[in-house]
């Protein structure tokens, strides 16, 4: 029998405003995996980040993790579980970046008590690790794009949860901290975290997950390995782009493309 | 407060003030103190202090709260239009009084002040309710749309009340004369306690300020609990509206200014803006009583005073911020 621990999606479909978003979504995601989840823009990959999250509830079809109906569990209850990074915040007011990661303990300090020495050192250890611990006392609205997603993404490993969904987050992100970010998830991983990244770099994906996930249109285009799936085929199929594979002699792959 | 109570056209002093207030309380009242000065205290200045602490300190937290949840440092606790209800629901008390009403007016006022509040938030939120998630922006739309058609309204009773518009213009620009002990049990029954209950939440508002997708992935059901938070903020409002009329400007200006020097926190934020819009009413109500030849509306006064001191504190730290 299959550990049914992580996702199962059944026959998932979800509408917004009557257009429909994402259709027959059927695939069950695996505890302690990488996987990378791509797809063109508005192919549905941040609705269906929302819907593993349980920000917005499918309107055909089961979504549960661990075996249980994401529908049927508490907030409090998935936040002990899983964690996101959306790909956009509101910034209104000028907290500082220690109280902003501090948030992040938020499902683990009850309504009157304070923040203990255990949850004083996760932040600084998600500073230190984000390369993020010397803005503690800026303000998160006087940082960069780059650096309030790595603050972000702090606040979000403080949650300490086993299950970390990613809405773009290297988006932003300067080359060394985009790998910075991937080589701490794939780290994550391998002490048996599970990683779902939305994705817009292929390259990312090929060198980092484990696991493709290709959205086109709504619908579930493929999955498998990715090496397996991402292929000269598949990026002039959804992108109609040319490409080529290139293998290193490390063993390294990854696309070249052509702009011509 | 026991010195503010002490100043105005009768001088008392703290001692003697003391003395009145425990002989209210069953103690023996001693024969310095002239007969007339325990009506003075105990039934005119206390009530009227007392009441204008407690607006102030509610309408300071209720802007806290406005702003924090709305997502926008410009809200205040009269966005969402709860102040246009009550004027609205005042002025249709003021022209049935006018047209003739045997119910006293000390209690008709604040009576349909509280429920044109009431109503107000009521149709705000049902308007704003269908939209995803009761979203900041429709709530701001929703409360402007029933202010202005509130306003329209207001006009016209002005209009009606011809040459008696004079009480309602009054009444709008807000005042503290006259105040009694029942004003002062509602404001208790309302600001108080929601105070203690919106202090609870401080962590979640903070939270919130950042978005809703970040929010409920810690955990927070942001839809239940902007919805509880709000109402809490605008049922204080509206007592505090209903008891002394439309006081503006403390509940945007004590939060920001709280906010410049503390950080926007609200575990500090909230109880910091309760002193200091007690304080600040206190204070421009005590100017307004005795300093001044003539009372002027205590609206109008906090504007004129807090004003440009916030303009000086905002410039000041403007300045060091681009140093």
């Amino acid at each position: 029998m299959r550990d049914s621990r992580g996702w199962d999606l059944e026959n998932v479909y979800f509408s917004y405003a009557a257009a429909p978003c994402l259709q027959e979504i059927s695939m069950a995601l695996e505890r302690g995996r990488f996987y990378g989840l791509i797809g063109p823009n508005g192919s549905g990959k941040s609705t269906l980040i929302d819907l593993l999250s349980g920000y917005v509830r499918a309107d055909q079809g089961t979504i549960r993790l661990n075996g249980r109906p994401l529908h049927s569990m508490q907030r409090l209850e998935l936040a002990a579980l899983l964690t996101v990074v959306p790909q956009r915040f509101a910034f209104n007011f000028d907290f500082n970046v220690y109280e902003t990661v501090m948030m992040g303990r938020y499902p683990h300090i009850s309504r009157f008590s304070s923040p203990t020495q255990n949850d004083h050192r996760q932040v600084s250890e998600a500073l230190a690790l984000l390369d993020v611990a010397y803005l503690a006392e800026r303000s998160i609205r006087k940082l960069s794009g780059g650096e309030t997603q790595r603050v972000m993404i702090a606040r979000a490993l403080v949650q300490d949860t086993d299950f970390i969904l990613l809405d773009e987050v290297t988006a932003n992100l300067d080359i060394n901290h985009a790998i910075a970010i991937m080589q701490t998830m794939k780290a994550l991983v391998n002490r048996g975290k599970t990683v779902i990244a939305a994705l817009h770099d292929l390259n990312m994906a090929l060198s980092f997950c484990d696991h493709i996930l290709v959205l086109n249109n709504g619908r579930l285009h493929r999955q498998g390995m990715a090496t397996e799936v991402i292929d000269e085929g598949l990026v002039a199929d959804i992108y109609q782009v040319s490409s080529e594979v290139i293998n290193g002699d490390d063993g390294s792959v990854h696309l070249s493309f052509k702009y011509q | 407060m026991i010195f503010s109570a002490g100043l105005g056209f009768i001088e008392i002093s703290p001692g003697e003030i003391l003395q009145i207030i425990a002989a209210g309380f069953g103690g023996h009242l001693p024969d310095t103190i002239d007969a007339s000065y325990p009506f003075v205290i105990m039934e005119v200045r206390l009530p009227r202090i007392i009441t204008a602490v407690l607006v102030g300190g509610g309408l300071a937290v209720a802007g806290c709260i406005f702003q924090s949840l709305l997502q926008n440092p410009l809200a205040d606790p009269y966005t969402l239009g709860i102040s246009s209800g009550a004027a609205f629901g005042a002025s249709v008390a003021i022209l049935l009084l006018i047209v003739g009403s045997a119910l006293p007016s000390s209690l008709i006022i604040p009576l349909f002040a509280f429920g044109g509040a009431l109503l107000t938030l009521a149709a705000v939120f049902s308007l704003a309710a269908p939209s995803t998630r009761l979203s900041s922006n429709s709530l701001i739309l929703a409360g402007i749309i029933i202010s202005a058609i509130l306003s329209a309204g207001i006009s016209l009773i002005k209009f009606l009340a011809d040459e008696q518009v004079n009480a309602i213009i009054f009444w709008l620009m807000g005042s503290f004369i006259g105040k009694d002990w029942t004003d002062v049990l509602l404001l208790s029954i309302l600001v108080l306690p929601s105070t203690l209950i919106l202090m609870l939440f401080s962590r979640e508002m903070d939270i919130m300020t950042f978005g809703d997708r970040t929010s409920e992935a810690l955990g927070i059901d942001t839809t239940k609990i902007r919805r509880f938070v709000l109402i809490v903020a605008s049922l204080s409002t509206s007592g505090c509206v209903a008891v002394s009329g439309i006081i503006g400007f403390v509940g945007l200006i004590v939060p920001h200014f709280v906010r410049m020097i503390l950080g926007p926190s609200n575990t500090m934020l909230i109880p910091v803006s309760f002193l200091c819009g007690c304080i600040l009413l206190l204070g421009a109500d005590t100017v307004t009583r005795v300093l001044l030849p003539t009372e002027i509306p205590i609206g109008v006064l906090t504007a004129l005073i807090g004003g440009p001191l916030f303009c000086y504190i905002f410039r000041k730290t403007q300045l060091q911020r681009w140093r």
